[in-house]
């Protein structure tokens, strides 16, 4: 146990700065998890085995510092089981009252996050950015999506009336 | 079958449509540099200018992709471009002088427009997420989010989507997602203008009831 990995891990953001994290802290991250335990490329193990720092090209330090701070509170999660994961993964847009707290950023660094978050693997927290994002959407009517998204109806207006028209089904049976 | 066919052709027909949603990836160029302006909501004001740049050239981007699009459809864009920019200069001349209330209204525009910068696997882990009500509303936002919702490879997102709300699955005899959405999610009657209506299972349509004992 003790001759184990060791107990710290040094990370380097886009902008080379350092990040000295314990191990059951990183390894939320399973593209970090992978390395350490030596399933990645050679050359990413040699990184992960020396003292060296991993580099994480794509995370800049405020968002690592975020991302970092989720994987703090949740380092003593169990891992769920595949299935079971998968299952209330789907079944709500729930989050807990802390992911909640925590996600109530702009939405640059929400959407930072959830970068962050798929690059670095981290599934839950992925999660957490994309039930916020869903749970913008709902109820949302399109000129409302439209708004929140910020893009430009290109429908002709035989295309819409077109739309209008598929969705009086009946009428044409 | 026949309609189920019928179905499938449509689905195709969107699918062609791939050009403009690609044209919708150079958008995000633009977009990229005026994202960080959204963030930065409490200077109020002068935050105005940025998105208005940005139809202007968004719409330059789409209109570069020009030839994929019929011939009326540039057109219609081209009298779109009139339009927006106009409405946007004028909150952008009141936000000016009056910086509050004025871009209050419009505090919900573009607020998830980081949306377009993730990777297609995360947006669909989004739509995992969401009921078919808000599918109908996507499928009806632009050319490139109606060929996500409704193309080829749709279906899981739809049968995730009624799961979410354990709806039923009665997609049989052509009757497809999308109108099984409307009937639930649709606003409106879906014969009239008219706001009210109920999901009638027999004709599966919205009909408000004026409408219905018409029939």
């Amino acid at each position: 146990m003790a001759a184990a990995a060791p107990a710290k891990v040094k990370l380097s953001t886009s902008e080379g700065e350092e990040f000295e994290v314990e191990n059951d802290v990183a390894v939320r991250s399973v593209l970090i998890k992978n390395m350490l335990e030596g399933k990645s490329p050679s050359v990413l193990r040699h990184v992960g085995e020396s003292d060296q720092a991993i580099p994480l090209p794509n995370v800049s330090a405020n968002v690592l510092k975020k991302v970092l701070e989720w994987c703090e509170h949740h380092k003593k999660d169990p891992e769920p089981l595949a299935e079971d994961q998968d299952d209330t993964r789907r079944k709500t847009t729930e989050i807990s009252d802390w992911d909640a707290k925590f996600i109530q950023v702009d939405q640059e660094m929400l959407f930072e996050i959830i970068l962050a978050a798929n690059y670095l693997d981290i599934k839950p927290l992925l999660d957490v950015g994309c039930k916020t994002v869903a749970n913008m959407i709902k109820g949302k009517q399109p000129e409302e999506i439209r708004k929140l998204f910020n893009i430009v109806n290109d429908f002709t207006p035989e295309e819409e009336a077109q739309i209008k028209k598929e969705n009086e089904w009946a009428e044409d049976r | 079958m026949g309609s189920r066919t019928q179905y499938r052709r449509k689905a195709t027909a969107v699918v062609s449509y791939a050009p403009p949603s690609e044209s919708d990836d150079s958008v995000e160029e633009p977009c990229a540099g005026s994202c960080t302006t959204f963030s930065n909501k409490p200077q109020k004001g002068t935050r105005e200018a940025p998105p208005d740049e940005q139809v202007d050239s968004s719409d330059a981007a789409a209109e570069s992709s020009g030839d994929d699009f019929r011939p009326g459809q540039a057109l219609k864009k081209k009298t779109k471009k009139k339009r927006r920019p106009h409405k946007k200069a004028k909150h952008a001349a009141k936000a000016v002088t009056a910086a509050g209330p004025a871009v209050e209204q419009d505090g919900c525009d573009g607020k998830l427009e980081g949306i377009k910068l993730v990777p297609m696997e995360v947006f669909l882990d989004i739509l995992s997420k969401s009921s078919p009500g808000e599918l109908l509303s996507l499928s009806q936002v632009s050319q490139g989010y109606r060929s996500i919702v409704t193309g080829d490879n749709s279906e899981a997102l739809w049968r995730q989507a009624r799961a979410n709300y354990q709806l039923p699955d009665i997609t049989s005899g052509g009757f497809t997602e999308l109108h099984y959405a409307g009937l639930f999610f649709g606003k409106g009657c879906a014969a009239c203008d008219s706001n009210g209506g109920a999901p009638d299972f027999y004709l599966r349509v919205k009909l408000c009831r004026t409408c219905r004992h018409a029939r």
